[in-house]
């Protein structure tokens, strides 16, 4: 188990994150971000409030459970995938989205939250931002916004440790 | 004919208060010496050294299926059945299809026993017609006909004055009355014991009351005649104290049970186990202390073992919906010993007097001693050797029963009817 | 309590809720949580169950625990078939697992099985592959109406623990009662069982229950009560004299309600008998969760079709209960 990268440097990449999504959005009416359960949950609440300190007039928040449209149930041997509330109390229809998860590897997570994103709504615009990029990509499914590129060799996983649901705050290679 | 010679067991008769190291002598298929014989040169040799020698074994109650249910159990595979399990006579039960409440069905299941040619074959009749508790049997013809006794069983006398003809009118013939103890008021569909097995089941289940109360009825009804009467396989605790009571006043009533009530409680049918829906049902613990107390002090008479075969398939069905009962006769043996000798309730002697003399006094028959001059029929038992209950190996037709795998150490070696060794099987 | 996130389900089969953990009852719960929302938007379907067929094999009428798994079922875009047959005995024609057998020959993955047999889903575990989920047998019990029956009281009053809940009728004869005490004694609730001592099921008082043939009595303390339905034939079998005999002192009317906390939770499986187990009042009342009921019975059965058909996945020597 392999350090890569400490809370400080987390905070940054996150901060580089939502000035990727500034930069694009940041004159947008309204956006909601969407995090991914649950690598994404907790860093999309933070980004939702750093957006809103850049002075962006309405950021709306919800969270997205993508393990019922998992294509990958019948495989997952002894883990069992758990299935967790969706909590989005806004309306999708006609909004930008920006879709937020820690790591894009082989786009099956972001494609099953896609799908679970539709049968709530149709958004005008659907946008994915990521904290890492490990390449890899099983489906032709490229995030718009990634804050690192980081290469992690095959066989070894890499994990996302944020202080709100882990108790710590690091990223490991394992 | 040549002799029969059982050398140097242990034999054990009752009867006669017997319980030596000796041999027995037969010749023309009756003994004709105990103790120190002296046998002719060419007597054909058993030894019996470390084997029990005892009278043949009796079992009053149970089921061959023949006529009409020949897929279960024939008269034959009952007959072979009983000599492997020790058996040189059985009462048959009449619940056979057409039911056996006239001559002519007497005369059918005499004549398949005289075939079958292995143990004595008694045929009970029934006490109502149908055994529908609504009208007399022909008692008189099939009296006639040789039946050793009259029962409906599968079934109770219902209506209590229909029990009261009963009574009165079987006085006349002298043979036993046998009750199948069941209030369907009570029970109504009830298929084991009502109690808390039952409730966290979910089937309906039939009380103990239902067994109790017609003991306790057909009891003052018996009072009224000069009727021999007999309730079959007890099985609570409520029932041993009503007999017992009824006994120490003098009433004429015998009783019996079967090694499944001695052995198992409601709990074995948890997990919906049909090989243990009986009927009666299996009960709690504190009957069958009830029913071994009854059996140590002389309260329950006999033992006997309601040979039941049924189909796999019927096993097979949802437990509310399988017909309740098991085979008994090649286990009987080794569950009474391990019932009541192994921990000490009682003796082998005791259980053996339970299966041979006791038998032959209710049915009235000239049977169950090893009398110098008694019909030769003997049962050589081997105490010690264990075995493991292997249902494939039955001689019954039918498999149905909780006790494949039970580690037994009683089991007949040889079984002779009137002098001609029938078990070991020949062919 | 929550539960580890390591938690994996491992029954393929749900038939009791006797032998459930406290830490499965509460995963089935969170899984239900998880799936109410496909029930709440528009596009009521998710694809979890693409491609699974599940069976509605029911030998008893029922119309309400029937379409709510076919619904179930079908929110999860599983393919059902409906399968009614009256019970049958071998002198009547095909066994049960003849049955079974023959339908799992066409290809079905879950078998939703009623019976008037108690015993009758567990028979069927030993001669299928399929899952099997005991939608009631005889008066053993009817885990999903348990199920959600607890999922209903979690969601209004919180914990289970330590709360009274009074579950009132034919106990006797009643399967949603005895899934409802295993269920609840393992959550650590009190219980009551009330009604008419004709009423209760024998060794009654060896159930984890306290047993009350004075509703009255016990009115103020109750957190919730379940009514059960009762049914009156006349018959010498009969064991009550009439509704109104029962009634009068079962029955939850207005003026019941108002010895009550005045949040009490006020349940029942359905259909309701009005004027008999409780007042038409009552029933349409603020405390009544009737309907919540059978809205959370189809989240509790979504999350059962989706947990069972997971732990088919596993290996046989990684799964409990067969």
């Amino acid at each position: 188990m392999a350090l890569l990268f400490d809370a400080n440097q987390i905070s940054d990449y996150i901060e580089k994150l939502s000035e990727f999504i500034y930069k694009d959005l940041g004159n947008s009416k309204s956006i909601a971000l969407l995090g991914i359960r649950s690598g994404g949950e907790f860093i999309g609440k933070r980004l939702q409030k750093i957006l809103l300190e850049k002075g962006m007039s309405q950021v709306d928040f919800g969270i997205i459970d993508n393990t019922i449209y998992r294509d990958d149930l019948n495989l997952m041997g002894d883990r069992q995938p758990r299935i967790r509330t969706t909590e989005i109390d806004f309306s999708l229809d006609d909004r930008i989205v920006v879709m937020i998860d820690d790591v894009l590897y082989s786009g099956r997570s972001i494609r099953a939250a896609i799908d679970a994103m539709m049968d709530f709504g149709r958004p005008s615009m659907v946008k994915l931002a990521v904290l890492f990029d490990r390449g890899g990509h099983e489906l032709p499914i490229a995030a718009d916004y990634v804050s690192e590129k980081v290469d992690v060799p095959s066989g070894k996983k890499i994990t996302v440790f944020i202080e709100e649901k882990d108790g710590v705050e690091k990223v490991e290679i394992a | 004919m040549t002799q029969l010679h059982i050398k140097n067991g242990r034999i054990i008769d009752p009867k006669n208060d017997i319980d030596a190291k000796g041999d027995v002598l037969i010749a023309d298929g009756k003994i004709i010496a105990v103790g120190k014989v002296k046998p002719a040169k060419d007597a054909q040799v058993i030894d019996a050294t470390d084997k029990i020698v005892a009278p043949g074994l009796i079992d009053l109650h149970v089921h061959f299926r023949e006529p009409g249910g020949e897929g279960k159990e024939t008269i034959l595979t009952g007959s072979r059945s009983a000599v492997a399990g020790g058996f040189t006579g059985v009462c048959l039960m009449p619940n056979t299809n057409p039911t056996t409440d006239n001559r002519t069905t007497v005369n059918y299941v005499h004549g398949k026993a005289k075939e079958a040619d292995l143990c004595n074959i008694y045929v009970s009749g029934a006490m109502t017609k149908g055994r529908d508790g609504k009208e007399l049997a022909e008692m008189h013809e099939m009296n006639d006909a040789g039946v050793i006794a009259f029962t409906d069983d599968g079934t109770g006398v219902q209506s209590a004055s229909m029990m009261l003809k009963v009574f009165k009118y079987a006085s006349q013939f002298g043979k036993v009355l046998m009750q199948h103890c069941q209030d369907n008021d009570i029970a109504k569909n009830g298929c084991m014991n009502s109690g808390y097995r039952a409730t966290v089941m979910g089937v309906p289940g039939m009380s103990g009351l239902a067994e109790d109360l017609m003991i306790a009825r057909d009891i003052i009804l018996l009072q009224q005649t000069t009727a021999r009467y007999h309730v079959q396989h007890l099985s609570t605790k409520g029932a041993v104290d009503i007999i017992r009571d009824a006994k120490a006043k003098g009433v004429t009533i015998t009783t019996e049970v079967s090694p499944h009530h001695l052995l198992l409680n409601e709990d074995h049918c948890d997990g919906y186990n049909t090989n243990c829906k009986m009927n009666p049902p299996l009960r709690t613990p504190a009957d069958i202390e009830g029913l071994i107390e009854g059996v140590k002090d002389g309260t329950i008479d006999i033992l006997a073992t309601d040979h039941a075969p049924h189909l796999a398939s019927e096993k097979d069905l949802e437990f509310i919906n399988a017909p309740p009962g098991l085979v008994g006769l090649e286990t009987a043996l080794g569950l009474y010993v391990k019932a009541l000798v192994d921990p000490g309730h009682v003796t082998i002697n005791h259980v053996i007097k339970m299966m041979t003399i006791g038998q032959a006094e209710i049915l009235d028959i000239q049977r169950g001693t090893l009398s110098v001059g008694a019909v030769a029929d003997v049962t050589i038992i081997d105490d010690v050797t264990t075995w493991e209950v292997d249902v494939e190996k039955f001689h019954s037709k039918s498999r149905n029963c909780p006790w494949g795998g039970w580690q037994l150490h009683t089991q007949a070696t040889h079984t002779i009817v009137a002098g001609v060794v029938k078990f070991p099987f020949t062919s | 309590m929550k539960n580890n996130k390591d938690f994996i389900w491992r029954r393929k089969h749900l038939l009791e809720l006797k032998d459930l953990s406290e830490a499965e009852i509460n995963h089935i719960f969170e899984t239900a949580d998880g799936l109410k929302v496909v029930s709440q938007r528009s596009i009521k379907k998710a694809p979890s169950l693409r491609g699974k067929v599940i069976v509605n094999l029911f030998f008893e009428d029922s119309t309400r625990t029937r379409t709510s798994f076919a619904l179930a079922a079908s929110r999860l875009s599983a393919d059902v078939l409906e399968f009614t047959a009256k019970a049958s005995s071998i002198s009547k024609g095909e066994t049960l697992r003849d049955t079974a057998r023959n339908i799992e020959a066409m290809g079905i993955d879950t078998v939703v099985v009623r019976h008037g047999a108690a015993g009758a889903p567990h028979m069927l575990t030993e001669c299928i592959d399929a899952c099997v989920i005991n939608a009631g047998d005889g008066f053993h019990e009817h885990p999903t109406q348990g199920l959600l029956d607890i999922y209903t009281i979690r969601e209004m009053k919180g914990d289970v623990k330590g709360k009274k809940i009074a579950i009132v009728g034919d106990i006797a004869h009643s399967r949603v009662a005895r899934s409802n005490i295993w269920a609840l004694h393992t959550l650590g609730a009190e219980i009551f069982l009330v009604g008419p001592p004709t009423l209760m099921p024998p060794a009654a008082d060896q159930l984890p229950v306290t047993v009350c043939d004075n509703f009255d009595a016990i009115l103020p303390d109750l957190d919730v009560v379940n009514m059960l339905r009762i049914q009156f034939e006349r018959s010498s079998g009969a064991t009550i004299p009439s509704i109104a005999d029962y009634a009068g002192r079962f029955g939850l009317t207005e003026n019941r309600m108002k010895r009550c906390k005045p949040d009490v939770t006020v349940m029942h499986p359905g259909p309701i008998n009005r004027g008999i187990e409780m007042e038409s009042a009552v029933a349409d009342g603020p405390n009544s969760t009737i309907l919540k009921q059978v809205s959370n019975g189809l989240a509790v059965r979504m999350a059962v079709l989706f947990l069972v058909n997971q732990a088919s996945l596993l290996p046989p020597s990684e799964r409990v209960g067969g």
